[in-house]
C-alpha cells in the first residue's frame, strides 16, 4: 500500500514538473546555441588581454556557487568522494559541493530527479544506463569542454575505457573505474590436490580439466564439499549476463546485431548456442561449479576465502579483501580462450547534468575528479582510468593486477550500448531462457530461438 | 406556524451562531488530512490515470498512445497472465491459512488465564518487524542446509526443499511465511471475542452443547463481521505484495521474480516496467487494472457477506 502510494505521488510530481518544463526539441535548440556563445566570448577575451597587458581586469571567476553531486556508494566507498571533494573545495574557495548519496534505488532516484528537471549537476552513472540517458538527452555533450576554455587532454587516459563514455566518437561521460572479469585461484588447494596452476592463453578444455581436477567429495558422503569454480560472481547469480558474457564472446557468438535491432542469427547462433550449453554444463553435467541452490544453502559464506571454491570468476573487486586475507594464498589469471580471446567489462563513470544550472563549475569539478587530484582518491579504491596513476600505482608490474591488465586488450563491445532496450527486450529474453536451461534442462538450440523471437518482436515493438 | 417551518425559520441564524463556526473547525481539524489526501492520493490518482494512455519514459514527454497499454497488457504480454496468476494463487492459499493463523491466536489469547498481556505482545511483535527484515529472517528459516525447517524435515527422514531455490516451492514458502505477521488481524479478533456476550456460551452449555458446537453455532457466527472485515483488509494487502517477493527474489543479485517467473507478483512486474524499463505509462495502465481487480473483488465480497455474516443490530429489523 505503502508504496504504491509513493508510486503514484512520484508520478504526480514528476508529472506536474515534467508538464511545467519546455519541450525538449526546444530545449536542445537552445543548447546549441550557447554552445556556439562559448567560443566567441573567448575571443573577446583575448582581444582585451592583448590591449590591456599591464592593467588586465580579472576575469569574473566563473568557477562559484553550489554544485551537488550524485552516488549510489555508501560506507567506506565514499571515502574518496569526501576526500576528493575537500581537496577541489581548497582549491576554489568559492565552491561548495554538496554530495548526495544514495546507495538504495539510485536509478529510481536518478529517473524521478530526471522527470523533474531537478538531478545532480554531476552524477554516477553505471555502463547499462550510457546509450538511454545520452540518447534521451540527460547527459551534457562534454566535447565543447574539453576543448573550451578550461581544457582536458583526453590523451591521459587510457583509450579503451574512454571509449566507454563516447558514443559515435563523441565524448559523454568520463570513467570513474572499471574492471574486466577475472579469475582467481587458491593456490592451496592446487597444491593440495597436485594440479598445475592455469598459464595464460589457457583453452577452455584447460579450464574443464582444472576445474574437474579441483571439485572433490572429501568426506565421501556422496557431496560435493569442494567445487573447481565459483562463477559468474561471487554472490551467486548465475544467471548475471554481464559476469557470464565472456563466454558468449569467447565462442565468436553475440545476442543482438551490431545495429540494435535484431537478435535473431546472434541469440540463436551455433556460437552462441555453443557457449551457453558449455556454460550450462559446467553447472549440470560436469559439475565443477556450485548452482543458485547449492549456494543458497552455504548463504552468507565467502565461498573463494573460506576454500570452498578454488577458482573464482569475478571482476577486481574483491581483491582488496583477497589479499588483506593473510590465510590466503592465491593468485589471479585471465580469463581462458575459447575460439578466441575475450572478457567484458563492468564500467561506471561520472556525467554531467545537461539541465544543470552551473555546467562550469560541474565541469571544474568533473575534471578534478575524472584526471585531477580527485581521480588519485577513488584510484585508491578502483581501476583508475588515468595512464600516469596506474603506473605510478605500479599496477602493471604488480602480480595480481598485471594479469588483470593484460586482459583488457580482449575487451569485446557490449550490446547494452546497441539499444536502450536492451534490458527490457534482448537481456530479459535471454536471462529466462538460460534460467530454463540451468533448472529445467533441455535443448538450449530450441530455448534460445524462442528467445530470439520474443527478443526480436519486442524490439519490432519499439 | 408548524414545528418545522419553525425550525426552517431557525437554521440560518443556527449556522451563523453555531454551526458555521463549527464547520469551520471541523475542516481546519481535517485539513491537514485533506490537503495530504487530495495532494499525495487523488492527485496522483488521476495523473497516473491520465499516464495510462501515454508512452512516458521519464526522460522525454509522455506521448499519448490511446488504449494501447491496455490492449497490450491483455494480448501481447504473458508476464502479465503470469504475474496474476502468482498473485490469485497466493491469494487464494495465504489470505485463509492468516485469518486461521490469527483466530486461533486470538482463540488462545481470549481463553488465557495468566500472562495474557505478555502473549498478546509476543503475539503482535512480528507484525511490527519490518517486511525487508523479516524476510531475511525467513530466507534463514528456509536455508536449506543450516535452517530449522529443512532441519525438522529431517528429523522424520524427509530432505527437504530448496525452497527459494526450486520455482516450485518458492511460492508455497512465501505463504507460509505470511501468516506470521498477523499481530493486527489476532488484536482485531480478540476484540471480536471479547464482544461475544458469555450468557451465550452458559445457555449452550446447559443445553450440553459441545466445544465443537459451541464454535460453530455461536463463536463463527456472532464473530462473522470480524471475520468479513479481517477477510477484506487480508484480501487487500494480499494483492498488492511486494516487499516479501522482491526481498527473497533479488536476495543475492538475484532477478526480481525470479526462479523462473516463480514469484513474479503483480507489482513486482509493475515495478519492474515502471523502474527498471522506463515505461511509466504502461505500469500506469498495470496499476489502474489492479485496482480494478481489487475493486470488483472487494464488491463482490462484500454482496456476498449478506449470505454469512451475522450483525446483531439486524435482528429486530
Amino acid at each position: 500500500m505503502e508504496r504504491k502510494m509513493l508510486l503514484s505521488v512520484l508520478v504526480l510530481v514528476t508529472m506536474l514538473l515534467a508538464a511545467c518544463a519546455a519541450p525538449t526539441p526546444e530545449v536542445i535548440e537552445k543548447e546549441v546555441v550557447v554552445e556556439k556563445e562559448v567560443p566567441v566570448t573567448v575571443e573577446v577575451k583575448k582581444e582585451v588581454v592583448v590591449e590591456k597587458v599591464v592593467t588586465a581586469t580579472p576575469v569574473p571567476p566563473k568557477v562559484a556557487g553550489t554544485i551537488r553531486v550524485g552516488s549510489w556508494e555508501s560506507g567506506g566507498a565514499l571515502d574518496p568522494w569526501d576526500k576528493a571533494i575537500k581537496k577541489f573545495e581548497a582549491e576554489y574557495p568559492a565552491v561548495t559541493v554538496q554530495l548526495e548519496a544514495v546507495p538504495d534505488a539510485y536509478g529510481d532516484k536518478l529517473l524521478t530527479q530526471f522527470a523533474a528537471g531537478d538531478a545532480p549537476d554531476i552524477f554516477m552513472v553505471g555502463d547499462g544506463d550510457v546509450a538511454k540517458f545520452v540518447l534521451k538527452g540527460a547527459i551534457e555533450l562534454l566535447d565543447p569542454y574539453v576543448t573550451g576554455d578550461s581544457p582536458l587532454d583526453l590523451d591521459v587516459f587510457f583509450p579503451g575505457v574512454l571509449g566507454i563514455g563516447q558514443l559515435e566518437g563523441k565524448t559523454y561521460l568520463m570513467t570513474k573505474d572499471y574492471s574486466p572479469l577475472v579469475l582467481y585461484y587458491n593456490k592451496t588447494l592446487f597444491d593440495e590436490a597436485g594440479v598445475a596452476y592455469p598459464e595464460e592463453g589457457w583453452t577452455w578444455d584447460d579450464f574443464v580439466a582444472t576445474a574437474q581436477a579441483l571439485t572433490l567429495d572429501k568426506d565421501g558422503d556422496g557431496q560435493t564439499d569442494q567445487w573447481g569454480i565459483q562463477l559468474p560472481d561471487h554472490w551467486g547469480d548465475p544467471l548475471w549476463w554481464r559476469g557470464m558474457s565472456p563466454f558468449v564472446f569467447q565462442n565468436g557468438g553475440d545476442i543482438l546485431d551490431a545495429e540494435g535491432k535484431t537478435t535473431t542469427g546472434y541469440m540463436n547462433s551455433p556460437e552462441t548456442v555453443g557457449a551457453v550449453e558449455f556454460y550450462v554444463s559446467l553447472f549440470n553435467e560436469y559439475k565443477v561449479a556450485p548452482t543458485k541452490a547449492d549456494i543458497e544453502a552455504l548463504a552468507g559464506v565467502d565461498l573463494f576465502q573460506t576454500s570452498i571454491v578454488a577458482m573464482l570468476w569475478t571482476g577486481r573487486w574483491p581483491l582488496k579483501d583477497f589479499i588483506a586475507n593473510p590465510e590466503l594464498n592465491f593468485a589471479t589469471i585471465g580469463l581462458p580462450k575459447g575460439k578466441v580471446h575475450a572478457n567484458s567489462i563492468c564500467w561506471a563513470g561520472f556525467a554531467m547534468y545537461s539541465e544543470g544550472k552551473n555546467k562550469d563549475t560541474a565541469w571544474e569539478f568533473l575534471k578534478h575528479i575524472a584526471a585531477g587530484d580527485g581521480a588519485q582518491e577513488f584510484a585508491r579504491h578502483a581501476f583508475t582510468p588515468v595512464k600516469s596513476i596506474a603506473e605510478l600505482q605500479g599496477l602493471t608490474e604488480d602480480r595480481f593486477n598485471a594479469p588483470i591488465i593484460k586482459d583488457l586488450e580482449y575487451l569485446h563491445s557490449l550490446p547494452c550500448f546497441r539499444t536502450i532496450h536492451f534490458g527490457e527486450c534482448v537481456e530479459k529474453n535471454f536471462k529466462e531462457a538460460l534460467e530454463k536451461l540451468l533448472i529445467e534442462g533441455g535443448d538450449a538450440q530450441a530455448a534460445l530461438d524462442d528467445a530470439a523471437a520474443k527478443a526480436d518482436a519486442c524490439l519490432a515493438e519499439k | 406556524m408548524t414545528a418545522i417551518a419553525r425550525l426552517r425559520a431557525l437554521r440560518p441564524l443556527r449556522m451563523t451562531l453555531k454551526a458555521r463556526r463549527e464547520a469551520i473547525i471541523f475542516y481546519l481539524c481535517i485539513a491537514p488530512w485533506l490537503i495530504g489526501f487530495i495532494v499525495f492520493t487523488v492527485g496522483p490518482m488521476i495523473a497516473s490515470l491520465g499516464l495510462s494512455f501515454t508512452k512516458w519514459d521519464m526522460l522525454s514527454p509522455p506521448v499519448a498512445v490511446g488504449i494501447k497499454n491496455y490492449v497490450t497488457m491483455f494480448t501481447k504480454d504473458p508476464d502479465f497472465w503470469q504475474s496474476l496468476k502468482v498473485t490469485a494463487v497466493y491469494t487464494v492459499f495465504s489470505v485463509p491459512l492468516r485469518l486461521l493463523t490469527a483466530l486461533f491466536l486470538a482463540m488462545l489469547l481470549n481463553e488465557a488465564t495468566r500472562g495474557v498481556s505478555i502473549f498478546r505482545t509476543v503475539f503482535y511483535l512480528p507484525s511490527i518487524v519490518a517486511s525487508v527484515a523479516a524476510a531475511v529472517l525467513w530466507a534463514w528459516i528456509f536455508n536449506p542446509r543450516f535452517g530449522p525447517i529443512n532441519g525438522a524435515l529431517r528429523l522424520i527422514g524427509i530432505k527437504g526443499p530448496t525452497w527459494f531455490s526450486d520455482p516450485k516451492w518458492t511460492l508455497p514458502a512465501l505463504i507460509i511465511m505470511s501468516t506470521w505477521g498477523v499481530g493486527g488481524e489476532m488484536l482485531i479478533f480478540l476484540a471480536g471475542l471479547k464482544g461475544i456476550p458469555k450468557q451465550l456460551y452458559e445457555a449452550a452449555e446447559i443445553d450440553g452443547a459441545g466445544a465443537p458446537a459451541r464454535f460453530f453455532k455461536i463463536t463463527i457466527p456472532m464473530l462473522s463481521p470480524t471475520i468479513f472485515f479481517n477477510f477484506v483488509m487480508s484480501l487487500i494487502g494480499s494483492f498488492q505484495t511486494f516487499d516479501s517477493a522482491w526481498v527473497i527474489s533479488t536476495a543475492r543479485a538475484g532477478t526480481p521474480g525470479s526462479p523462473m517467473r516463480s514469484t513474479l507478483f503483480y507489482l513486482i512486474h509493475l515495478y519492474r516496467n515502471a523502474f527498471g524499463w522506463q515505461k511509466m505509462g504502461y505500469a500506469s495502465a498495470l496499476a489502474w487494472v489492479l485496482f480494478l481487480i481489487i475493486l470488483v473483488v472487494t464488491l463482490l465480497t462484500i454482496r456476498s457477506s449478506a449470505l454469512w455474516v451475522y450483525y446483531e443490530a439486524e435482528r429486530g429489523e
